[in-house]
């Protein structure tokens, strides 16, 4: 059964069903033990009352008098008395001269047995022996009490019978409310379901109907409903990456391919020269993004598995800063470091090396012409790179370190906007945290730390 | 006829400006949408060539404020957007046309062409005045059945008056029309062509097509 509110019924009716048997096994212990209990010590009483006859009375003629009730034809009770060596000295006249058996083995105590009477009927026997006084020839008497057990066994059939019957129709009753009462109580998760069916991805309102839902679903509609948010935002992502990236690599490819049209057409020798000049920074640029995407895509599906060693992260910041002078000076920027002499930590040095690459490549590309750029370096490993960036707001920094996302500075630079994405990418594989910050004087910062210190 | 190129590539903007240039357009180039509009208000354009993503003001916003204003300039959106979404949007703001980059520079030009045509409101690419027929797709002009070796600019000059026949056309209004507005050459440079065209419609034994209403400016009758 594949639903939730098939498997609750089925459940609830097994229970329930389960229940009433165990319910209606104890019954019938009940019932048994007391029918046949009662029985039993009507018959002990009366077995014990002719008994303290036949003791003191050693014929039995009175016998009949004393208990009038075995004078009867009815064949529904007998009794019978043995002397020690077996004579029988009374018997009840119900039994029309034929004879109860005689057990072998009888006690002081009263002995029950269920036997066939002398009528055939299905019937209980008491058997004891009985003392007599000192000198009576029977030495000891054994007295046998019989009832018949038919009319007992009817009235337990018909208590069984009336009880099952009232336990079929509590299980009807109760199977019904159990079916009723799950379909309400699911309801609310057949609405959510509904709910959540129906909710577009390509929609970004997209929204659950969680009112009047009970307390128990309203966290899990909440949370599907965080989960679809996020998912809707990771999908205008990926579509905005798509995008990003046709327009990225169609870009050069369109002016590469009109540059050389151009070129071929062009009745001036220097226009073809220029437009070859042209091809060859075109293809330069799109490389350069086909080299970041796929670096990306193996810093993000972990093919590039870090090898950490010791690395001077002092040593590393400078070496790049003096690798970006010459584009740092081209635009008039000022690269301020502050830093210790040396600062070692453990981790890949080909993966830092190109993280703060990254990170002040992007400065030195994004930074206003003749601003300051500044690095700081802390003991621990952990450093910052700031640089002024008055065009980004905080509405943006939610979006920087996206693929492709670029913020124009208006300085006509080209940029794929790759460089925080990269840097992210490293540093989430380095085990480091990366963050972005804007100051109030709208410098943007991106801060690393978490690198591990040198093992002892 | 011109034509505005707005494209934040500055390879892909001149790379098409020359081409287009060599066709005998006059083309202007802008680098964003704000630019676009800024020489929009100075000149009318008769198609313009749009990229979409752009810093500041991108494509679209553009294209809403062109056809806001009810301009009569035909625009030809190029973008590396593919999807038939993209597409769409651009149409229905107002976009006469849509090419996909990368595009071969033949199929911009002809695109361009066509656009100038429904601009001009001529079914036809060849425009026939008298004896003189120019061809506006393969950018040929014959006169008397032969056909004239013209450079770009005499081409879009007699394009220009044959386009508007009957019209008398000032200097000042055919430099508007084939000079980029920030051309060092001043208009005297309109008699010059005018000369040399004259010339060589002369040659081809076409004479008097071009006259000149004296005070008023040229016309093509």
């Amino acid at each position: 059964m594949g639903s939730l509110a098939g498997r609750l019924i089925l459940s609830l009716s097994a229970a329930i069903v389960v229940s009433l048997a165990i319910w209606l096994f104890v019954f019938h212990i009940l019932v048994r033990n007391e029918l046949y209990g009662s029985f039993d010590d009507a018959l002990v009483a009366r077995m014990q009352s002719l008994a303290a006859y036949a003791v003191n009375n050693p014929g039995a003629e009175g016998i009949a008098e004393f208990m009038p009730e075995f004078r009867t034809r009815q064949h529904e009770n007998y009794f019978q008395i043995w002397d020690a060596a077996g004579k029988v000295l009374a018997r009840a006249e119900s039994g029309a001269g034929r004879d109860l058996q005689r057990l072998a083995a009888v006690m002081a105590g009263p002995t029950f047995h269920d036997a066939d009477l002398p009528d055939g009927h299905r019937g209980r026997l008491v058997v004891q022996n009985f003392p007599v006084p000192e000198g009576d020839p029977r030495q000891v008497v054994t007295v046998l009490m019989a009832g018949e057990t038919a009319k007992l066994e009817e009235l337990e059939k018909r208590l069984h019978l009336f009880v099952l019957l009232c336990s079929l129709a509590t299980v009807l009753v109760a199977v019904s409310i159990a079916v009723l009462s799950v379909r309400r109580s699911l309801r609310p998760v057949e609405r959510l379901s509904r709910s959540v069916s129906a909710i577009d991805l390509d929609s970004p309102e997209a929204e659950l109907d969680i009112a009047d839902l009970p307390s128990e679903l309203k966290p899990v509609a909440g949370k599907i409903q965080v989960m679809t948010q996020q998912l809707i935002q990771a999908l205008a992502r990926e579509r905005r990456f798509a995008r990003n990236v046709a327009h990225e690599l169609r870009t050069p490819l369109a002016e590469a391919r009109m540059l050389a049209e151009v070129g071929t057409i062009a009745a001036d020798p220097a226009q073809a020269r220029k437009s070859l000049d042209e091809i060859g920074k075109a293809t330069q640029e799109l490389e350069q993004i086909v080299e970041a995407l796929l670096s990306l895509s193996r810093y993000e599906s972990g093919i590039q598995k870090p090898e950490p060693e010791p690395v001077d992260l002092a040593f590393e910041i400078r070496r790049q800063a003096t690798q970006l002078a010459g584009a740092a000076k081209s635009r008039g920027l000022a690269l301020h470091l502050d830093m210790p002499a040396e600062a070692w930590v453990h981790a890949d040095p080909a993966l830092v090396s190109r993280l703060v690459a990254n990170l002040l490549g992007n400065a030195v590309a994004h930074a206003p012409k003749g601003s300051t750029i500044e690095a700081r370096l802390g003991s621990d490993g952990s450093f910052s790179i700031g640089n002024p960036a008055p065009q980004l707001s905080e509405e943006d920094l939610p979006r920087l370190g996206e693929r492709f996302f670029r913020i124009h500075s208006g300085d006509g630079g080209t940029h794929a906007g790759l460089g925080l994405s990269l840097a992210r990418a490293i540093a989430m594989i380095l085990g480091l945290r990366m963050q972005l910050s804007l100051a109030p004087d709208h410098e943007l910062v991106a801060s690393v730390a978490g690198f591990r210190p040198l093992p002892d | 006829m011109r034509v505005l190129v707005v494209d934040d590539s500055e390879r892909l903007r001149e790379a098409l400006a020359t081409g287009l240039r060599t066709q005998g357009m006059v083309v202007e180039t802008a680098a964003d949408g704000q630019i676009a509009l800024e020489r929009m208000k100075l000149a009318p354009y008769d198609v313009i060539v749009l990229d979409v993503l752009m810093p500041r003001i991108d494509g679209l916003q553009v294209l809403r404020h062109v056809r806001a204003a009810r301009l009569p300039t035909r625009i030809l959106v190029l973008s590396a957007r593919d999807q038939v979404d993209d597409r769409v949007e651009a149409l229905n703001l107002g976009a006469d046309d849509y090419l996909v980059k990368p595009f071969a520079f033949s199929e911009v030009k002809a695109r361009i062409l066509a656009l100038g045509r429904r601009h001009f409101d001529e079914p036809s690419p060849v425009i026939d005045v008298g004896p003189v027929q120019i061809d506006t797709t393969a950018r040929v002009a014959t006169a008397g059945g032969r056909q004239l070796a013209l450079t770009p600019k005499e081409y879009a000059l007699l394009e220009l008056l044959m386009r508007r026949h009957g019209h008398v056309l000032s200097r000042g209004a055919i430099f508007e029309q084939l000079y980029e507005s920030d051309s060092d050459a001043s208009d005297s440079v309109i008699e010059v062509l005018m000369s040399t065209l004259r010339a060589k419609l002369v040659a081809a034994g076409v004479e008097k097509f071009i006259e000149t209403r004296r005070g008023f400016g040229y016309v093509v009758a």
